[in-house]
């Protein structure tokens, strides 16, 4: 290597270092190196000497795309650790884990792909975890896998679960804090907190309908019965009871309400409030726990234009005040219907069940605590 | 409609404590985790809590009150023909018990005959009166005007009061041929039943309005012409028919002995009144505390 | 209507509630011997009493009874006069709403429409002139009713002591067929018993039965319903089939038929539905008519002028009329999703939401339909074209005594887009099979042209905001109606006000997930029936699962359900569960047929850990279970009532007498008084429970 080609490819090395500096994944295709201007346009020959002593040297990474070859960056202190390799397999073997990455590689994968001894990959990897270089992990998506990786890189986030998870197991306790915490954020942006008193005179003129509560809403739902507004209209007079209940209750908000709250800000509200300590919170853990609210049908998305907000579903159930004991904020008054009040919506012996049979209706047990 | 486990199905995941892993093959088998209950169950397993029966909303009270009233006021017409429970249930109770023998079969439809009479209730009796009569089949006679044209020939005589029992009883004898207990409240439609010109405009003279312009021998020689295939047919079985009916029919009449001459019209105010009159004599005395069953 | 077993059953159980042993017989499959219309298929005379081992005569009056209700259809051939039924299984198991529909009717059109609805389900089809004096007969008001009549929230015992006067025996013979002139000249009951009281008036019988065909509530019968629609068919197309003597060949021939067919039910169409048409015309009786009426005057005047409805009616006593179920199924249906709103919104936009379906369902007539479905081309219009209704028409429907400013939180104008509020959504949105979730983004996607379309009425009405409008309470009993526009006292709002804020009910509404109601046009309101029912069911559904399978099973329902098929690999990471939980919760689910699961083997060995198991959401099979559990659990309650009566059969003997009925508390000793009082309790709850779960069916089949 002459004095001319080395300083090319120091050249290119650090052109290429600036080139990702702000992307340090990113990849290499030979138009991108001839496009750093280092090597003179036509020199095709000169690229490919220098491509190969990098690749020699461990700087460059080679990387198989369908549309041809790429090459990654390594850095010169990564390269090094090459240096201590001292057998054929081990170089073998630390090039796969290496190129794993952060998802790691799986000890049966090794195998297969370089076709060795399972001694030898074993001896392998037993020096390369002496010499410090690799190590042994478990990933929760299947705990019974031998995976290894990089002695200085952390497991990814998919091999670890995220944050969701507290040494290979879900966190549920920690999961379903959150959840609530998430869930009274959005009940608390999204909606009208009234707080009963009626400030007769002093109405702004802003918000005009500031803490005027009706009066059989509030009756209504003390009584948590469902009152319904046939019941209502069937006689006007029964519409506003005499006495008054003040009650602290939550009311939609008006149609076209544009601050419902979003995920980032949803996310900012978290790490404002340091609910999850250490690792902080990002905007796709928010959303995996926002989406899960949706599922279970505490919250529905809400689009304000472009953006999409969140609120709370049946605002006017989920009462805390009226319901619950004090701090009790996730509070939800079940719906039911005709199938979860009767004893046979969930009956073990449904099927079982016929005139003349051991189970039948009039001979039912279940029937008999129903009445009771 | 599958996919519900057979016993227990429900309880599956639920019948916890005691059981052994799901077998080979079950969804998700490879969990050792997932446990199947394989002990037999009990006939209303502990395990599950009903709900109880919740208040009524107001909405659903006066809806239940609406039903029931309604009920009630139909039960008291003499449409209304009785249920006969008694049986049934005894037998449900003891599956062994024939549900559905001849006697069991009386049991339901309350048919009188000799053999089912109970020879020291059926005598009459001062209480007798206040007990709503059995009935097991309607009065339709003078109970209410009918739209006969709206019902199949085969019902006429049936709905006057008149039916003969046996296969083609329904239909009108010559005698009782005429529009029967149709009141007309209006002369000038005589033969009409509904109203205006209306009539006019009717699709193709619909098949459904009668052949209004056949006569009477004429409308009969071809209901005996059609009838004459299933005569012979069930020959024997319709004569038995008949025979049992006016078995059934005589002891009716004898039961029912208080009953109008007049066409059997039931008239419970009139019912009543004839029992005063009778000789059980004063009840007013007796009445008060004999109400108090 | 989905005939299960179960289904048989009800019907059976049903009309032998109602109407007794005989008339059941016909439809119940219930014990081997008997054949059942609904078991059977249609049979004719012979054939049933060959099945239910009873003579003849006790099938043809149980058939003459069920004819007169409507429960069975019939079809007799002329040619062989023979006749043959066939069991009509909706008409039947609309008797399990009875108590629902008299109770909506009396709400929506008084009680005295509520008394005829009744008169009807006692009588079935009956002539006008007879229904108006049975009416007349029956709910004149007497002494025993005075006392009793208003305290029926406690005691609906009181309430049947109207019935026991005259109950026992409708239509005495000796009772001379009175019209007017008769019952002035005093031979009615009514008559001796009423210094204070006024009989009922024969014309405000006629009006209201009038109001009430002009409505669709009650409908004159023609033939042509007794038989089942597909016999309908059958028939036209034989009659049309003699206009083609050649045959019907060939694709000119074959459309002609085809045409022929159409018109000529096109014509049973009309011909069923002439004196509402005639009625309707009549514009005194517009349904909106009515309840201003009724608003102003405290209950159904008969002090107007005119060319009557009911002088119309008087005219053709003769009409045979029936209660039409479509429509009170209709009345229904408006009753259920004001109570989906009050669940999901709130009381106040309830009401709201009620007065625009009273508005928007004056020209509904029924819920669904199917290709037999006969409608008039005025039914087919609003119904495939879609009915909406102005702000204004709303607000004359809204009771007058709902708080309009409540029930709806405030918010600084800044955080209001008005864009948004008061978009406009020119067409219904797609029922995307099971991905309801998707409804409304994509929904705007497709209308993207109409993104920039909204409604700015609600920009100027800005301009009216009236301050101070605190506690104001319109009392019904001073105003009667807001329509007088009278409102310029302190404390009322302007009329103009009162709008403005019942529109934002109405925008809260259209913005809901469920979309509840679309903004059509600049201040126009529709509601996409179809979609929002289909949203319901999901709303029933879900809350089956949540009660069933708790929080997570609902989650995983819901995320098949979005997702599609998914194995059980993916699963527990999107539902932030731990796999094992995910499994036993699939299991149990899988079990009780709220979710599928389909086996795709990876190798040919076919052991478990060698399959992939993929999950999934089968909607039509989890709802035909669903409805199908609904009836067997009615079927029980029913049958449970059935066990209770047996039970305290001695009570129930006692309390059924003639001299007891309606007087129970007074006649009844004691101890045997509290025993029918728990089992008045017990019937209610059980009575109540089946209504629920109708509640169910109605939502998952009906509506």
């Amino acid at each position: 290597m002459d004095e001319q080609t080395a300083l090319l490819k120091t050249q290119l090395y650090a052109a290429c270092e600036e080139a990702c500096s702000g992307d340090p994944d990113r990849l290499f295709t030979q138009e991108d190196l001839t496009a750093l201007d280092v090597i003179p346009p036509k020199d095709i020959k000169k690229l490919l000497q220098l491509i190969q002593i990098l690749t020699n040297e461990r700087l460059f990474a080679p990387v198989h795309l369908h549309s041809g070859l790429a090459w990654r960056l390594r850095p010169e202190a990564e390269a090094a650790k090459y240096k201590q390799l001292t057998s054929h397999d081990q170089v073998l073997v630390y090039e796969i884990i290496d190129a794993a990455g952060a998802e790691g590689a799986w000890q049966q994968d090794i195998k297969r792909r370089l076709n060795v001894q399972d001694n030898a990959l074993r001896k392998a990897l037993k020096e390369l975890e002496a010499k410090r270089l690799v190590a042994q992990f478990t990933t929760v998506e299947n705990i019974s896998k031998k995976m290894w990786i990089k002695a200085n890189i952390k497991p990814s986030s998919r091999a670890t679960g995220g944050p969701w998870y507290t040494d290979q197991f879900l966190d549920e306790a920690f999961i379903e804090a959150l959840q609530s915490v998430v869930m009274s954020f959005i009940k608390n942006r999204g909606s009208y907190l009234s707080k009963g008193e009626r400030s007769a005179r002093s109405v702004s003129p802003v918000l005009p309908k500031k803490g005027v509560i009706n009066g059989a809403a509030s009756e209504a739902a003390v009584k948590s019965k469902k009152r319904t507004a046939d019941a209502i209209s069937k006689d006007e007079a029964l519409v506003m009871p005499a006495a008054k209940h003040r009650k602290t209750i939550r009311l939609p908000l008006p149609a076209g309400y544009i601050e419902y709250p979003t995920t980032e800000e949803i996310t900012a509200g978290i790490q404002a409030a340091e609910v999850a300590k250490g690792q902080p919170l990002k905007q796709e853990h928010v959303q995996e726990l926002i989406d899960v609210l949706v599922w279970d049908n505490r919250v529905e998305e809400i689009r304000m234009g472009n953006r999409i907000g969140y609120r709370a579903v049946r605002i006017a159930k989920q009462n805390p005040s009226l319901y619950s004991k004090p701090g009790d904020d996730d509070f939800w008054e079940p719906r039911s219907n005709g199938l979860t009040s009767v004893p046979c919506g969930k009956c073990p012996v449904f099927d079982l069940c016929e005139e003349g049979g051991p189970v039948w209706a009039g001979g039912c047990e279940y029937f008999d605590q129903w009445l009771a | 409609m599958s996919g519900r486990g057979g016993r227990g199905g429900r309880g599956g995941g639920r019948g916890g404590s005691r059981g052994k892993p799901a077998p080979p093959g079950m969804p998700g088998g490879d969990d050792p985790s997932l446990i199947v209950n394989d002990q037999p169950q009990e006939t209303y397993p502990k395990f599950y809590k009903p709900p109880v029966a919740p208040h009524l909303t107001p909405l659903e009270e006066r809806a239940v009150a609406c039903f029931v009233k309604f009920r009630r006021t139909y039960h008291n017409t003499p449409l209304y023909t009785h249920r006969h429970i008694n049986g049934e249930f005894l037998s449900a109770k003891d599956p062994v018990l024939p549900r559905h023998g001849q006697s069991q079969i009386n049991a339901r439809y309350g048919v009188k005959n000799r053999a089912t009479i109970d020879p020291f209730l059926s005598v009459p009796m001062y209480s007798h009166r206040f007990v709503d009569e059995t009935r097991t089949l309607p009065k339709l006679r003078n109970t209410r005007p009918w739209v006969k044209d709206l019902f199949p020939e085969e019902l006429w005589a049936t709905l006057d009061g008149r039916d003969t029992s046996g296969p083609k009883g329904g239909f009108q004898t010559k005698g009782s041929a005429n529009r029967g207990t149709k009141r007309r409240l209006y002369d000038d439609d005589e033969d009409d039943p509904y109203g205006d010109g209306d009539d006019d405009e009717e699709i193709f003279g619909r098949s459904q309005r009668r052949r209004e312009n056949e006569t009477e021998e004429e409308r009969k020689a071809r209901i005996d012409g059609a009838g004459k295939d299933a005569d012979n047919e069930d020959g024997d079985a319709g004569d038995l028919d008949d025979e049992d009916d006016e078995e059934m029919e005589a002891e009716d009449d004898e039961y029912d002995s208080a009953e109008d001459d007049d066409g059997g019209d039931y008239n419970a105010e009139a019912y009543f009144d004839n029992g005063d009159d009778d000789d059980f004599g004063d009840d007013d005395g007796v009445g008060e505390s004999a109400m108090d069953f | 209507m989905l005939v299960t077993r179960n289904a048989a059953d009800l019907c059976a159980l049903l009309v032998n509630e109602l109407y007794g042993q005989l008339p059941s017989v016909c439809f119940s499959p219930a014990s081997p011997p008997v054949a059942a219309l609904l078991a059977r298929g249609r049979s004719n005379v012979r054939d049933l009493a060959l099945h239910t081992s009873l003579n003849p005569k006790q099938v043809r009056h149980g058939l003459a009874l069920v004819i007169q209700h409507n429960l069975v259809f019939y079809q007799t051939d002329h040619e062989t006069a023979t006749t043959t039924y066939e069991a009509n299984p909706q008409a039947s198991y609309h008797l399990v709403r009875v108590g629902k529909i008299l109770d909506v009717i009396d709400r929506k059109y008084g009680t005295m429409a509520k008394n005829l609805v009744n008169d009807l389900l006692m009588l079935g089809h009956v002539e006008v002139a007879e229904l108006v004096r049975y009416h007349r007969l029956k709910h004149s008001p007497k002494k025993a009713k005075m006392n009793g009549e208003q305290n029926h929230d406690h005691d609906h015992n009181a309430e049947f002591e109207d019935e026991d006067e005259n109950g026992l025996e409708y239509g005495d013979p000796s009772d001379p067929f009175d019209d007017d002139s008769h019952y002035v000249n005093g031979n009615g009951i009514a008559h001796e018993t009423t210094e204070d009281v006024t009989p009922i008036q024969a014309n405000e019988v006629y009006d209201t039965l009038a109001q009430l065909i002009a409505a669709g509530v009650i409908e004159s019968v023609v033939a042509t319903m007794f038989q089942s629609p597909q016999d309908l068919k059958a028939s036209v197309e034989q009659e049309c089939m003699k206009e083609f003597p050649n045959g019907v060949r060939g694709a000119k021939v074959t459309t002609e038929f085809d045409t022929m067919v159409k018109s000529q039910i096109k014509a049973i169409g009309v011909e069923r539905a002439t004196m509402k048409r005639k009625l309707q015309e009549s514009a005194l009786y517009e349904p909106s008519n009515i309840k201003r009426r009724k608003l102003a005057n405290g209950g159904m005047s008969n002090g107007f002028a005119g060319d009557s409805g009911g002088s119309i009616l008087r005219d053709e006593p003769n009409t045979v009329v029936r209660l039409n179920f479509d429509k009170c199924l209709v009345e229904l249906r408006n009753q259920k999703l004001t109570e989906h709103v009050e669940d999901f919104v709130g009381e106040t936009t309830a009401q709201v939401f009620a007065a625009l379906l009273a508005s928007l369902c004056k020209k509904v007539y029924r819920c669904q339909h199917d290709q037999h479905t006969i409608m008039t081309e005025e039914e087919e219009e609003t119904y495939f074209t879609g009915v909406r209704v102005t702000s204004e028409e709303i607000f004359d429907h809204l009771s007058p005594g709902v708080d309009v400013s409540t029930g709806i939180g405030s918010a600084s104008e800044e955080d209001i887009d008005i864009r948004f509020a008061e978009k406009i959504r020119k067409y219904p949105p797609q029922i995307q099979g099971s991905h309801l979730q998707g409804t409304l983004d994509e929904g705007d996607e497709v209308l993207g042209s109409d993104d920039e379309d909204y409604d700015h009425s609600g920009e100027h009405l800005k301009g009216t905001y009236v301050n101070g409008h605190n506690g104001y309470h319109n009392s019904a009993a001073q105003n009667g109606t807001k329509l007088g526009g009278d409102h310029s006292g302190e404390g009322h709002s302007s009329r103009a006000e009162q709008l403005r804020q019942m529109r934002q009910h109405l925008l809260i509404l259209a913005e809901a997930k469920q979309q509840f109601v679309r903004h059509c046009g600049q201040n126009e309101w529709t509601v996409d029936f179809g979609p929002l029912i289909q949203q319901l069911r999901y709303v029933e559904l879900d809350t089956m699962i949540e009660d069933n399978f708790g929080r997570q099973g609902l989650r995983l329902t819901r995320i098949l359900r979005e997702k599609g098929k998914l194995d059980d690999k993916t699963l527990p990471a999107m539902a932030l569960m731990r796999k094992p939980d995910v499994h036993v919760k699939m299991a149990e689910m899988e079990m009780a047929g709220f979710l599928e699961v389909q086996e795709v083997p990876r190798d040919n060995n076919r052991a478990a850990n060698r399959t992939m198991f993929f999950w999934f959401f089968d909607e039509a099979r989890t709802l035909k279970r669903v409805l199908d559990n609904a009836y067997k659990s009615m079927v029980r309650c029913l049958e449970r009532l059935e066990v209770e009566r047996y039970n305290k059969r001695n009570v129930l003997l006692t309390a059924d007498r003639k001299d007891v009925q309606g007087k129970e508390e007074e006649k009844l000793r004691g101890d045997i008084y509290n025993e029918y009082l728990e089992f008045i309790e017990v019937e209610k709850k059980l009575l109540s429970q089946v209504s629920r779960l109708d509640d169910l069916v109605s939502v998952f089949q009906d509506f």
